[in-house]
């Protein structure tokens, strides 16, 4: 018997994995927009009957709990009112959602008339409506600047759309037949999983497939329990900054504590400052994944990333601030700058407890969205730039992962190629490497950060700049240096200018140039142990000059390229 | 005359043989041999003698009397996995020399933080900047700098670089600059290999593009050195011929060509099986066939739809992406060797780590401590200590029961017996799984479909499968354990192109499409005459990718036509929507479509290829033995007879273990094996 169950178990959560997998292939492959169909800016999962997590698509880390919490909201707002051929929209970040533009679109399974299951897709769709196309308004000072508002609603019923949610939907968007074609694209792919799972379920039984999903939730919390009793007992703290909030001048900042007693954890925010004016708030699902996400990644790569793992983690968000605000604030940056701040913050704050476990400092998000109308073909073109991603922080034994950043998108997002990028927008790109003197030095070096720069031949063409870290750069640890600064520049009419992080949208001519300097990861240890091999190649490779490899690790660099080995003792002997 | 086939794998090199010596009797004969990993020529070489001596005759004579020689090799994937390719340069558009580290920034597991990507086939110096720019139209925006060439090859002659790899952004639309630069390299470093991105893979994608591109670079010279030492010995025993190159298409092409681009033969031995699949589903008249290959290491699938078998346009191998058509092998890691482990959670995993072959299961006594599907399988009496391998490695059995008892056993508090049946379903289960994926993946019914066990462990676990499927059959061919190399013996001579064209649906123009279709048969044709394949028996079949503007991937329509006219417009329409609603469920008939690529596949038309026999020349000696009932839907303990290949006559009815060379077949209660043909068994449930 207790053979049979582990089979059974086995089979059954391998085969859930399978489905949200096939559910991904399917969305990258059929949808329109290219921050989803090119950059995999999206999310699937299935939940259990209660809304629990039981199996979701390797992706962006920080939509990973997400779903979850849209379902929470289904289940409280329709109850017993959810039925066979039902599906629901949502986005809205004050009522399960993370921010405006990641629309979920959920799906019940039922099987002879028992709820089992709901398939999620969450996609970030280009433009969902709001006073700046794409989405992204740091001018924002309240959420209906930021994009039609979608509070749990039903959006199918008896299999059948109803067109005038639909259509009421899309056209508060500025295009409306992409947005139109990507809901398809994720209600199809809903459906690929929704029938796989009623085959699977016809294969088990109904009872099997419940008792598994419950077994393996179980099993995860104990291991996540388990991991957490092996921290030592104590409080710990940790703060860092956001920038600004595009209105004022000041750092915002962002305090963690985390209380681990016994099997018990907590997140604790008291101490972040009060909620701001500007786009930089954070929803509740969003600071609540980070805190989730981050813990997780201290706790073993090894447990399973599902509800029985992320209830385990408590957070305390105080209300009104910028970590739970009031409404109406604004808030779509929060899963890229803030998301990716409290990561960070909670990683310093692991840190003290067990070191060497997690990475330094990774870069911060900045970049614009742009759009206007492609002279090449007259349609309206909407985009992100997601070349100008920066980079990864050192651990102990591992250098930095260059272009990984920030830590909320970790390996996650797939960004387009320079070729599709320019059949697809009319930008020629002019630059796209890793930059020299900018990765965080140390025993273990940061990534180099990356410099992209692409002109726009388009008149018509409007920019929205947004992110952050320009005050900031990523942390050093134990002795490593910080990584170099994000610094967006413009060429405008032959003059260079430096932008701000947060900008309303600027007209753009052809001609201009946009180039972004994102910054590099945070170094681990003292920079004079690392290996000289080690720093000849980073010589070599154009990663750091020969005065760097002098000054800063203490290697002198011959005039044909070779270690002086004695100049180099004599230095690094001097420390 | 003789056809032979040989099919170099990571552990056995395999011979296949048809054909009459002297017009005598036709014979089919095959035999395995140990891989020559130092020298893989004399390891060839031997194995071809000691084919010839099955023959009764010499190695010169049996070449005097062969017809073809068609050969596939794992030696391209070797040098790639193990990072001994060449030391190779990478020339790229000044500017953008960093996207095989960026890698798209993309993580196979983002959930572990100490995770480390595969080391960067080139390093960073060089990777060498050269000053030319080309639009997405072709257009020259910067003329090619060819002092930046001159420069760039000064560093790679100071550096030793033995093969340089060229990828220019949009080469695909306009390639003069990387022919361009290929004539100042050989002028600058004669010796240096050169591979450019517009021949190797001409499509959209530069991080892909550069990746094949590289790859190719890297692995090219090895093998052909290797192709040139193999034409020359096989010449001292008189082998003049052409011989034949087994590719990733699942088709044949020359050494000239494996020269140029030997990235084409990276999976050749997995794509010799899915020949040999198709050729079955032939012989057979099945239209749905899955072959199964479990060898060491993986678990390899090949699928065929309505006698149809498809080409992946893109794949990944050892985690870098190749863009190259190739047989749609769908390969997961559950082999004989794949380490199994209970976690922290008590969640049993079955691979994909492997123990290989060094230091193997547990009970290959290599040092191995790590308990193996194979050593599940010795446990439970499926293999035998003595016999395995064909008697070449003895097994402990002891050690199999103690990994199993550590790893597997204690932590979850049952017996060793109990945890070896665990493996055996949970593998089982792993595969069905894979199964699955393969075909309701394309929503496709597994129940359609005949098994194919193509010799390894799989025919242990066969019937197993089919029936949590619900599938039909097992069929087992007495080829299985060499199938790949069966395979090649059918495999034809083939050439692909793959062409970028842009046309949107409204401004539909059949004849600047049948213009671009017909230059690409007309190269077809050439390539094909090199490859001597008669006028008079050529195919060629025409795939249009298509998308809905606005979408950002393609889906293949394949056509019956190479020529379309007036009244085409309104079937490809239908066309296009009925296949986009068969794979995403949906399908939006009054939105405008695009075609993207034109793919046409140019390939011998007829091909034979036929069966082979059971062995009769062994004696009887079924005997009984006795195995856990779990396994074969008994209860408890069950004696089961044990057949041999020579005992196949008429209907075996399970519970029955029946052991071929090389590979064993098992029938549970319930099952009955019938032969099919001479060779052939079919396995269904009563």
């Amino acid at each position: 018997m207790k053979t049979d169950d582990i089979i059974n178990r086995t089979v059954i959560t391998n085969r859930l994995d399978n489905i949200t997998e096939e559910m991904g292939i399917s969305l990258e492959h059929s949808a329109h927009s290219p921050i989803f169909a090119e950059a995999c800016d999206f999310a699937c999962c299935i939940c259990d009957y209660n809304g629990d997590l039981v199996s979701q698509l390797s992706g962006i880390p920080i939509l990973a709990t997400a779903g979850s919490f849209s379902v929470k909201k289904v289940l409280e707002k329709y109850g017993e009112d959810i039925h066979d051929g039902d599906a629901f929209i949502i986005n809205d970040p004050y009522c399960g959602g993370n921010h405006l533009p990641d629309i979920g679109i959920i799906t019940p399974v039922f099987y002879d008339d028992e709820l089992l299951f709901f398939c999620v897709s969450r996609a970030h769709h280009g433009d969902i409506g709001g006073s700046t196309a794409g989405s992204y308004n740091p001018k924002a000072t309240e959420i209906f600047q930021e994009g039609i508002r979608i509070h749990p609603t039903r959006l199918i019923q008896n299999d059948k759309i109803i067109d005038d949610i639909l259509s009421l939907i899309i056209l508060n968007t500025r295009n409306p037949s992409m947005l139109k074609s990507d809901l398809l694209a994720q209600i199809g792919s809903n459906n690929i999983a929704r029938k796989r799972i009623i085959n699977m379920v016809s294969e088990y039984g109904a009872q099997t497939v419940k008792k598994v999903t419950r077994e393996s939730l179980k099993q995860a919390e104990e291991l996540t329990r388990k991991r957490i009793s092996q921290v030592p007992d104590g409080k710990y703290t940790a703060f860092n900054y956001i920038d600004d909030d595009g209105f004022q001048e000041d750092p915002i900042k962002i305090n963690v504590t985390v209380i681990i007693k016994g099997d018990k954890l907590c997140i604790d925010f008291t101490g972040t400052d009060k909620q701001v004016k500007g786009f930089v708030n954070t929803s509740v699902v969003t600071a609540t994944a980070a805190s989730q996400i981050a813990s997780l990644w201290f706790l073993g790569s090894d447990i399973p990333r599902n509800g029985g793992a992320f209830g385990q983690i408590d957070v305390v968000l105080p209300k009104g601030s910028l970590v739970n605000p009031y409404e109406p604030a604004p808030m779509t940056l929060s899963t890229l700058t803030p998301a990716s701040e409290i990561i960070g913050t909670i990683f310093m704050v692991f840190n003290k407890a067990i070191p060497d476990r997690l990475p330094a400092g990774y870069g911060n998000y900045i970049g614009p969205s742009f759009y206007g109308v492609d002279p090449r073909n007259q349609r309206f073109y909407v985009g992100f730039t997601f070349c100008s991603l920066g980079s990864g922080g050192a651990m102990k034994g591992i250098d930095g992962k260059p272009y990984m950043s920030p830590m909320s998108n970790y390996g996650g997002v797939k960004t387009p190629n320079i070729e599709s990028n320019e059949v697809q927008y009319p930008h020629i790109t002019l630059f796209h490497e890793m930059e020299t003197d900018t990765a965080g030095c140390g025993e273990y070096r940061g990534g180099a950060g990356i410099k992209y720069s692409f002109q726009v031949y388009d008149d018509s063409c409007e920019i929205v700049m947004f992110g952050d870290g320009v005050k900031n750069p990523p942390y050093g640890l134990n002795g490593g240096g910080k990584g170099s600064f994000n610094k967006p520049l413009l060429r405008k009419d032959n003059q260079w200018i430096e932008t701000k992080t947060k900008e309303d949208a600027r007209k753009i001519s052809s001609g201009d140039i946009i180039e972004i300097h994102s910054a590099g990861g945070g170094g681990y240890g003292n920079p004079y142990k690392r290996d000289a091999k080690q720093v000849l190649n980073d010589y070599l490779d154009e990663i750091i000059t020969k005065e760097s490899a002098l000054n800063i690790y203490g290697v002198k660099i011959t005039d044909d390229d070779t270690i002086d080995v004695d100049q180099t003792n004599k230095i690094r002997g001097n420390h | 005359m003789i056809d032979i086939a040989i099919d170099t794998g990571g552990t056995f090199t395999d011979y296949t043989s048809v054909g009459s010596l002297n017009n005598q009797k036709k014979e089919k004969i095959f035999i395995k041999n140990p891989t020559n990993h130092q020298n893989p020529t004399d390891g060839i070489i031997e194995g071809l003698k000691e084919l010839a001596s099955s023959w009764k005759v010499d190695l010169e004579t049996l070449l005097e009397n062969t017809n073809q020689i068609s050969h596939g090799t794992t030696l391209a994937l070797n040098a790639l996995i193990e990072k001994k390719g060449v030391k190779t340069a990478l020339f790229t558009t000044e500017g953008f020399r960093d996207a095989l580290e960026l890698r798209r920034s993309q993580l196979d597991n983002q959930w572990d933080i100490r995770a480390v990507t595969p080391p960067v086939l080139v390093p960073r110096r060089l990777r060498l900047p050269i000053r030319e720019r080309i639009d997405y139209k072709g257009d020259v925006i910067t003329e090619l700098d060819e002092e930046s060439v001159i420069k760039a090859c000064r560093i790679c002659k100071k550096e030793k670089v033995e093969s340089i790899a060229v990828c220019f952004l949009f080469s695909f639309m306009n390639s003069s600059h990387e022919q361009r630069v290929r004539q100042i390299i050989k002028q600058q470093l004669p010796d240096v290999f050169v591979s450019l991105s517009s021949d190797v893979s001409p499509q959209i994608r530069e991080y892909e593009r550069t990746s094949t591109t590289v790859i190719n670079a890297s692995i090219t010279p090895i093998i052909s050195t290797y192709f040139d030492k193999l034409k020359q010995e096989l010449a001292q025993y008189g082998w003049t011929k052409p011989i034949n190159i087994m590719m990733n298409s699942g088709g044949l092409s020359d050494v000239a060509t494996m020269k140029k681009i030997a990235a084409k033969s990276l999976l050749s031995g997995p794509a010799g099986g899915g020949v040999g699949n198709e050729n079955l589903s032939r012989i057979l008249n099945k239209k749905h066939l899955i072959l199964a290959d479990m060898g060491g290491t993986s678990f390899d699938l090949h699928v065929i739809d309505d006698n149809h078998t498809k080409l992946v346009p893109e794949s990944r191998i050892a985690s870098y992406p190749l863009t190259l058509p190739m047989m749609d092998i769908h390969s997961i890691g559950a082999g004989g060797g794949s380490i199994v482990s209970v976690d922290d959670s008590k969640r049993v995993h079955v691979g994909p780590e492997s123990a290989s072959s060094i230091p193997g299961p547990a009970c290959y006594n290599l040092g191995g401590e790590n308990p193996t599907i194979t050593d599940a399988l010795l446990v439970l009496d499926l293999i035998n200590e003595e016999n395995f391998l064909g008697g070449r490695l003895k097994l402990s059995k002891e050690n199999a029961i103690n990994a199993i008892n550590e790893k597997v056993a204690k932590p979850l508090g049952i017996s060793v017996l109990d945890a070896s049946i665990m493996i055996y379903t949970v593998a089982s289960q792993l595969m069905a799984d894979a199964l699955r994926l393969v075909t309701t993946k394309r929503g496709n019914d597994p129940r359609q479909y005949s098994l194919v066990s193509s010799g390894g462990a799989f025919g242990l676990f066969a019937c197993n499968i089919m029936d949590t499927l619900s599938m039909d059959e097992v069929i087992i061919p007495v080829q299985g354990p060499v199938f790949c190399s069966w395979g090649m013996l059918g495999a034809k001579r083939r050439y692909d192109i793959t062409r970028s064209f842009f046309m949107e649906q409204n401004s539909w123009d059949y004849q600047r499409l049948n213009e671009a279709i017909n230059a690409m048969i007309e190269e077809a044709d050439v390539e094909l005459d090199k490859l001597h394949v008669a006028r008079d028996n050529r195919r060629h079949e025409l795939i249009l990718e298509m998308r809905y503007i606005g979408q950002h991937h393609e889906i293949s329509i394949e056509l019956d036509t190479l020529e379309f006219d007036n009244d085409s417009l309104e079937k490809l329409n239908q066309l296009f929507h009925q296949t986009h609603n068969d794979i995403y469920q949906y399908c939006e008939v009054n939105n405008d479509w695009e075609i993207m690529n034109i793919r046409l596949a140019s390939f011998e038309d007829k091909k034979d290829n036929s069966l082979f026999n059971f062995n009769d020349i062994l004696k009887r000696d079924t005997s009984q033995m006795t195995v856990s009932g779990k396994i074969i839907n008994c209860n408890d303990k069950s004696t089961v007879t044990l057949y041999h290949e020579c005992d196949l006559e008429g209907t075996i009815m399970g519970p029955a273990l029946i052991e071929f060379d090389y590979t064993s077949v098992l029938v549970p209660c319930g099952f009955k094996s019938e032969i099919l043909d001479d060779g052939l068994l079919s396995i269904k449930k009563l």
